[in-house]
């Protein structure tokens, strides 16, 4: 039985088309990006080709200086921990649910017996 | 007497009764090395306050499920949770559960719900301990045939918020699905 | 957009390689490597390789077909900006699957009422086999479009994309416990409300 729902299941989210000119519309998108993309390009960088460059290395000077004053953090320990927290408390409220439902199920009971 | 009454007058009681001596409201948790090895999954979360403090500054505030935890995580200290799923019912050992409980039996660990499922043969305990009217640690010992779980929060305790977090956390709110209706067909 | 919350997706290298070691497709591969090359026609056969996959996680997650095609081209823009990043034609998929199913998400947490009544225009699946039961499908459809979006994504990477719990996890980053978690209460809720039973299906799929 469990097959069957699983298969009805993968029956029922079978991929969709998005219709036959989805990929030329995309394209359409992707030609004019590209073009205006070309467009922007800032005149300076014309002019001064090596602006970019010169730009990042002045910004990686900047974290290097500051970077004892501000630690920083490990953000993959960071997101590891909040999800750990999300599945902690997850946890717990599925839990603390099944008291809730009991309770609640036996108080409507009681009072559908007193009625 | 709804449950929310009930819970009220059950704390007023406590309070009142409350003794001097307020034990460490970490619980020890055993390892259950044994165990892991013959779950089928197996949950263990350890968040200390530092791990907390540092989950705390990687919520989004714009998500709704981490605002919601934001808000239960203040006054928290530490959370930690064992949870074991098995293949077979009652596989795992009874003894290593009372261990628990014993601890939960020592004064200021008050047990403020017992509930028994014969339907779906769910037990779940929910012990509080209590410094004066302060709640500052809480505990839970779920079991089922083919899983237990036991959660300790240490630190002030939010029951309500706790329980709400259930429709935020990619748990459907299951009082309100089920009052929902599928939509009828064309 | 203006105004999206755009989650930070980053990709590490190592997530390639273990994709490339798991499928080498040889003319997915060269028709990869001629689209990062600049070559147009190329880069519009690898958009209709992932149209479908793309299109139908952007719809069932929105509920809309019109935000589901907006959402799907904004994707393969997005992935027509990042090619220099991405190494194979595996790397592509992972990546595809992961951007949709994040921005989705997003766009659910800024518009968490999804019009259910749109869902009904869903085309039927043109396919040879006759669907089991097209109620319960169109049922089954309506629910998993009632579940929470992180929720909802787990069951479509599952049951729509076929991934296993671990590819789920990394596609969406999340714990694998979180994954199982997920699948395991969406099965048993769609299952409640479906009246098909609530013993444990979890164990069944077997999932270690």
């Amino acid at each position: 039985m469990n097959e069957r729902f699983d298969e009805q299941l993968k029956q029922a989210l079978r991929p969709v088309d998005p219709g036959e000119d989805f990929t030329a519309r995309v394209m359409a998108r992707v030609t004019s990006n590209v073009t205006s993309i070309q467009r922007r390009r800032s005149p300076l960088i014309a002019v001064l080709p090596w602006a970019p460059a010169a730009l990042a290395a002045s910004l990686l000077m900047a974290i290097f200086m500051t970077h004892d004053q501000h630690p920083v953090e490990d953000p993959q320990a960071g997101l590891r921990a909040r999800e750990q927290l999300l599945e902690a408390l997850r946890v717990t409220s599925e839990k603390l649910d099944i008291a809730y439902q009991v309770v609640h199920n036996e108080t409507h009971a009681d009072s559908d017996a007193g009625a | 007497m709804n449950l929310r009454t009930r819970l009220a007058a059950l704390l007023m009681l406590i309070s009142a009764s409350a003794g001097a001596a307020s034990p460490e409201p970490k619980l020890l948790l055993p390892e259950f090395a044994a165990l892991e090895e013959k779950a089928a999954e197996a949950v263990t979360i350890t968040l200390d306050p530092a791990l907390l403090g540092m989950a705390a500054k990687f919520l989004d505030p714009n998500n709704p499920e981490d605002a919601a935890a934001r808000e239960v995580l203040t006054g928290l200290q530490g959370i930690y949770v064992k949870s074991y799923t098995f293949e077979s019912d009652f596989v795992y050992p009874k003894a290593e559960v009372d261990r628990v409980r014993k601890q939960l039996s020592s004064p200021g660990w008050s047990r403020l719900v017992e509930v028994r499922s014969k339907k779906e043969q769910a037990n779940v305990d929910i012990y509080i301990s209590l410094d004066g009217n302060k709640a500052r640690g809480l505990a839970i010992i779920a079991t089922e045939p083919r899983e237990f779980t036991i959660v300790n929060i240490v630190g002030s305790v939010d029951l309500d918020k706790l329980h709400k977090l259930e429709g935020k956390f990619g748990v459907p709110d299951l009082e309100l699905e089920r009052n929902k209706a599928v939509p009828a067909q064309k | 957009m203006a105004g999206d919350s755009q989650r930070s997706i980053t990709e590490p290298r190592q997530v390639a390689t273990a994709l490339d070691a798991q499928c080498s497709n040889a003319a997915e591969d060269e028709q990869f490597a001629r689209a990062r090359a600049g070559e147009a026609s190329a880069f519009a056969g690898v958009v209709r390789a992932h149209q479908r996959s793309v299109f139908s996680i952007a719809l069932r997650m929105l509920g809309n077909r019109d935000a589901a095609d907006d959402l799907a081209q904004e994707v393969f823009l997005q992935l027509h900006l990042h090619l220099s990043e991405i190494e194979s034609a595996a790397h592509a998929a992972f990546w595809l699957r992961r951007v949709v199913t994040h921005r989705a998400i997003d766009k659910l947490r800024q518009r968490p009422h999804v019009d259910i009544a749109s869902l009904d225009d869903e085309p039927e699946i043109a396919d040879s086999a006759a669907p089991l039961d097209p109620l319960l499908q169109r049922q089954m459809r309506a629910l998993v479009n009632e579940l929470p979006g992180p929720a909802r994504a787990v069951v479509l990477l599952r049951y729509q994309e076929d991934l296993d719990p671990t590819e789920i996890a990394r596609t969406l980053d999340m714990p694998i416990n979180t994954v199982k978690s997920h699948l395991k209460r969406s099965l048993a809720t769609l299952r409640d409300r479906l009246g098909v039973g609530t013993t444990t299906v979890f164990q069944e799929l077997g999932y270690e």
